[in-house]
């Protein structure tokens, strides 16, 4: 069981209340009707699928309803940051993490 | 000869239900558990037992929603009910006006059914051109409450939510899942909580909280 900081209501509560929407900070192609059929074949259907460090959506459907992001490990199952929509992650990504 | 018996009697029915309700300009309200007759249970059941459960008279519940007009209803809220939007988790009260926080750009009032609509009408003539939303969800919602010393051990057992007297102390309200349904969990003071559940989950929760509380005693008031 995760236990979830919701940005919104500013407290932890359990997983139960929350919903998960897949993967966060997919750009949709500013113009669809000059894509490639990979260019949005990929933005459409392919998804992420890291051992490691992963960004999520997840929305708090039992409580204020809202759609945050959070920054996990998939191997750990640690919740390193949980973040308003809209705002950036302050995880660097890129840097390997131990797990 | 079945068949007549019955149509009889509920043409007997229907009549005594249109003299009832001939002369009332208000139309019929029934609360959610109208058909669990709490006021006959609440006479065969012992008062001060470990939990008393008792069902609200029907209220007016309105929605406000605004996020980039936010204070303009705040303001308009301010000027129409004496009270300041609450901030996050809590409740302004006033008399027996309740506005409960749901989310950043959501609140939840409840009053008297009849005020409802001039609270309604008032805000929005306030807040004119404002984007804001109000909705009379009245209808979808039923409001239970729980007192008594072994009020918490049976939100304890209901939601996953820390019902803790530290964590859920008077005037604050959460939404949270509740058995299987979900609840706008309010704690009006030490022992007494307040449930706003959807109608439709009323009879869920009410057989819910009947096996809940059977161990603790469990006593029937009149709202």
């Amino acid at each position: 069981m995760f236990v979830i900081y919701c940005p919104y209501c500013e407290e932890h509560r359990e997983e139960d209340e929350f919903h998960a929407s897949g993967q966060a900070h997919l750009a949709r192609p500013l113009n669809p009707d000059e894509c490639t059929d990979k260019e949005w074949g990929d933005f459409l259907y392919f998804r992420k699928n890291p051992r490691g460090l992963h960004q999520e959506i997840w929305q708090h459907t039992a409580g204020c309803r809202k759609f945050f992001n959070i920054t996990r490990n998939t191997v750990s199952y640690e919740i390193l940051e949980t973040y308003k929509a809209g705002e950036r992650s302050k995880i660097d990504m890129e840097k390997p993490q131990h797990d | 000869m079945h068949s007549i018996l019955m149509s009889e009697q509920y043409a007997h029915n229907s009549v005594t239900q249109k003299n009832e309700f001939a002369d009332s300009a208000i139309p019929m309200m029934e609360t959610a558990l109208h058909h669990a007759q709490m006021s006959k249970l609440a006479a065969r059941t012992d008062s001060g037992l470990g939990v008393s459960l008792s069902e609200l008279p029907m209220a007016g519940l309105l929605v406000f929603r605004a996020s980039k007009d936010k204070a303009a209803l705040a303001k308009a809220v301010e000027s129409v009910l004496q009270v300041s939007l609450p901030e996050t988790l809590s409740t302004s009260i006033v008399g027996d006006k309740c506005v409960r926080w749901i989310a950043p750009d959501e609140w939840l009032l409840s009053c008297a059914i009849d005020e409802a609509y001039t609270i309604e009408k008032s805000i929005r003539e306030i807040t004119g051109d404002a984007s804001i939303a109000i909705v009379n969800v009245a209808g979808g919602f039923s409001a239970l409450t729980l007192q008594g010393p072994s009020a918490v051990d049976v939100l304890r057992k209901s939601t996953a939510y820390d019902v803790h007297p530290q964590n859920l102390m008077p005037g604050k309200v959460v939404n949270t899942v509740f058995a299987k349904a979900q609840v706008c969990l309010r704690c009006v003071e030490e022992n007494h909580y307040e449930l706003i559940i959807r109608r439709s989950f009323a009879d869920y929760v009410w057989h819910w909280l009947q096996v809940a509380s059977a161990e603790y005693g469990l006593s029937i008031e009149v709202g």
